[in-house]
């Protein structure tokens, strides 16, 4: 557990807090410095999808980092038009397809950001899966043939059923099996079976700690603002197996109780409403999406996105079992529940619900759940359009009009109890 | 035997009137089922007793499906969704659906919550991995439950000897289909662009038993006929799907010859061939997994993309025309490499965007009357 102290005493000078989201922010950079230190140092390194289990590049002591990570990042420092004007103009690709693919695909070809915004070491193999977008397995395909590197590839498929059945399990264990064969014969790296036992157990404690640290945004009222969970998934995602992401979330868990017990939040205003935030976040336009909500106390504290980065799991199937059962990879039916149950523990009087362009497995039957969660909760459920990286696929007038819907009907909802 | 003239009269009969079609085999008392997008083992409504009829969207406005779709998908899904919700579809007894991407997954939740409580949805869960042995048995226990899915919206129980015949039956109609391609590259005169596009989409509205044997004839009535490629322009269809009618009427007037295709509603589809021995739901597994080149499936090295400029010269076009999907993503990941490859093996290719609900096609009328001149 961390050193955090809840304020001292009177009369003694309390410890100057650091505040959890530094401590997430050192931990994944490090995770790109270790990545070109490896690489200086002679080592195959790896680019991932997101949904690749982390455990086996971590068994391997495999370094790897995650495009999809620093394309929310360059997006966020707004970088992302000059890399995926290139990735259309000189590479050819369309603009419909996922903008965190395009930005990656030019970033293959240039390997520098327009401005330094989060540069990363080339790969010497990719490492994708598909559980949240089939999108992974062309994208991941196109930058083997880019850098002539060789690709292995998990396929987890849509769950079109609410359970995880024994077929997807099996599939997933001997794919789990010839991926680590794969990986061997690449780096010539030995699988060591201690090893994989000591990384998932720190794995499942990081995706614990990381759950219950997410889990402190529904606290009445909240003692973070939940855009932020935005900000900390990075390290959920890219370092989970690490032990040192397990000590970050501690901290980050510590923070949240101190903040719940001394009545403090990293949400500014008080609290006036509290909503469900579907979808990614608008990378480019944070200031511009998180902003209003602030302005009019309108606190995130359902967000589906974060906790969609963890995998808690006792054994080798249950870790199958947890890389299918993500959003995204779960049928309408299941998706709906999880969010309902969002809804509910985060005391959402509300959602909001970003159709991204860029992603079609993630925006492509959200009309149809906005409606069952509006019905089956009886809140308001207001959809807009954006783009988790593409700034020319966001209007903040249009968003602007739909957040104050959505507000009105709140409030009146509020006025009527 | 009749005539090349009054057979591709008959083919597009059929294929102008699906529905007309449906009736027909419903007033039989046969059951049918829609089969969407890709490679979905219909050998085993065949085998039932059902009519497997290929559902791929159709030109027109999406109005209904709207409710559901945001507006960046695909044409296919949301004109079948569009379909469904207006009681196009109704006379089906169930659809089988796939989840080979972005588009065909949310498709196939929004066919359930749509559509699914009047025709209920198969879904087909095809394995990408398909290399390695947990592929296979992952597509024989899918096939196993599709198998059973599909008994039920037959009403009845599918035997082991009439899917094994269903097989036998496809394999030999796919090679019919393979030979037709062939045939009609090299009879543009005799069968059109259109002629030929309604051959292939006949197929999909008819028992494969009731379309063959006229594909049969055709095949000999053309291989009977000498060539008549001499004054058209000889190319590849790339892409999806080619049957919006105003690119039909564009690739025509200017004379084009489609000599080969790389069409995953045509030649992708015929490519298969399925195991006839053993056990039929693991033959079926088996087809399955020996799939190589298409932009859906998974293709660590990027054959398919390789494979489009082989073709061309393989079969004697001057070019390829890639009829670009609007917002299919594995064709859209496909495209800059497959033109990379065309252009380092000196195979001129035009990339035309299409889509089923695109009303007007000026640009690709310059387009393709601009790349005809420069093909020759």
């Amino acid at each position: 557990m961390s050193e955090e102290k809840t304020p001292a005493a009177a009369g003694q000078t309390p410890p100057k807090h650091v505040p959890a989201v530094l401590v997430l922010g050192q931990l994944a950079e490090k995770m790109y410095q270790d990545a070109y230190e490896a690489k200086e140092r002679g080592e195959k390194i790896g680019w991932c999808s997101s949904n690749f289990p982390p455990e086996i590049a971590e068994t391997l002591g495999l370094h790897v980092v995650y495009p999809e990570s620093q394309a929310a990042a360059i997006s966020a420092k707004g970088g992302s038009l000059p890399l995926l004007e290139y990735a259309e103009g000189e590479l050819g690709f369309s603009n419909d397809l996922c903008a965190y693919a395009r930005i990656n695909l030019a970033y293959a070809n240039v390997a520098a950001c327009p401005n330094g915004e989060r540069d990363m070491p080339l790969p010497d193999f990719v490492l994708g899966a598909t559980s949240i977008c089939e999108t992974m397995m062309p994208w991941y395909e196109d930058l083997a043939y880019f850098l002539d590197i060789p690709m292995v590839f998990i396929d987890i498929p849509f769950n079109d059923g609410y359970d995880v059945d024994e077929k997807r399990i099996t599939y997933l264990k001997g794919q789990f099996e010839h991926a680590v064969k794969q990986l061997e014969e690449i780096t010539g790296k030995t699988w060591d079976e201690d090893r994989f036992q000591e990384v998932c157990d720190v794995s499942v404690a990081s995706s614990k700690a990381w759950l219950e640290a997410t889990s402190y945004v529904q606290y009445d009222p909240s003692p973070m603002n939940g855009f932020d969970l935005f900000n900390h998934m990075a390290v959920a995602t890219t370092a989970r197996p690490k032990k040192e992401a397990l000590a970050a979330f501690n901290y980050l868990i510590d923070e949240c109780k101190t903040f719940v017990k001394i009545n403090k939040s990293t949400f500014k205003p008080d609290e006036k409403h509290r909503i469900l935030y579907e979808g990614i976040a608008v990378w480019p336009y944070l200031k511009a999406t998180a902003g209003p909500l602030i302005m009019q106390g309108v606190n995130v504290t359902g967000c589906v996105y974060c906790p969609a980065f963890s995998g808690v799991y006792d054994d080798m199937d249950g870790l199958m079992k947890a890389m299918t059962d993500v959003p995204n990879c779960q049928n309408l039916e299941r998706a709906t529940e999880a969010r309902k149950k969002l809804c509910k523990d985060g005391k959402c009087e509300g959602a909001l619900v970003h159709i991204n362009r860029s992603c079609k497995m993630w925006s492509g039957f959200m009309p149809e759940m906005g409606r069952r969660i509006a019905r089956d909760l009886d809140i308001p459920v207001v959809l807009f359009d954006g783009d988790q990286s593409d700034p020319r696929n966001f209007s903040e007038a249009q968003y602007q009009t739909r957040l104050q819907g959505l507000i009105e009907v709140m409030d009146n909802n509020k006025k009527g109890e | 035997m009749a005539g090349v003239k009054e057979l591709l009269a008959t083919f597009a009969e059929v294929a102008q009137n699906p529905s007309a079609q449906a009736d027909a085999y419903i007033a039989q008392g046969r059951r049918i089922i829609g089969v969407g997008p890709y490679y979905v083992p219909e050998e085993l409504v065949d085998a039932g007793g059902g009519v497997p009829f290929g559902v791929w969207g159709m030109v027109g406005p999406a109005v209904e499906a709207k409710k559901y779709f945001p507006p960046f998908y695909c044409s296919i899904c949301q004109m079948t969704l569009e379909m469904g919700l207006t009681g196009k579809l109704d006379r089906l007894s169930g659809m089988m659906i796939t989840g080979l991407c972005d588009n065909l997954r949310p498709f196939s939740q929004n066919w359930s919550a749509g559509v699914g409580s009047k025709i209920p949805m198969i879904f087909v869960s095809q394995p990408q991995n398909r290399f390695i042995p947990a592929g296979r048995d992952y597509a024989v226990d899918s096939y196993t439950e599709v198998k059973r899915g599909v008994e039920e919206c037959l009403g009845t129980i599918l035997d082991d000897e009439a899917i094994t015949a269903s097989i036998k039956l496809y394999n030999e109609w796919r090679a019919a289909m393979r030979a037709f391609v062939k045939l009609a590259g090299q009879h543009p005169s005799e069968v059109s662009v259109i002629d030929r596009a309604q051959v292939i989409n006949a197929g999909y509205y008819l028992r494969k038993a009731d379309h063959l044997p006229l594909v049969k004839q055709l095949n000999a009535a053309l291989a009977a006929l000498p060539s008549s490629l001499e004054g058209y322009h000889p190319v590849v269809l790339s892409g999806i799907y080619e049957d919006i009618p105003a690119i039909g009427e564009i690739l025509q007037e200017n004379k084009y010859a489609i000599v080969a295709d790389d069409l995953a509603k045509e030649s992708r589809a015929f490519a298969m061939q399925v195991p006839e021995e053993g056990d039929p739901i693991e033959a079926l597994a088996d087809g399955w997994c020996a799939l190589r080149n298409d932009s859906v499936l998974y293709d660590p090295h990027k054959d398919h993309c390789r494979s489009v400029p082989a073709l061309a010269k393989e079969s004697g076009a001057r070019g390829v025309v890639l009829l670009l999907a609007k917002f299919c993503d594995p064709e859209e990941y496909d495209e800059p490499i497959t033109k990379r490859e065309c252009m380092e093996a000196g195979v001129p290719i035009v990339a035309i965007e299409i889509d089923q609900s695109t009303e007007t096609y000026g640009q690709a009328r310059t387009q393709l009357e601009t790349f005809v001149e420069l093909i020759g």
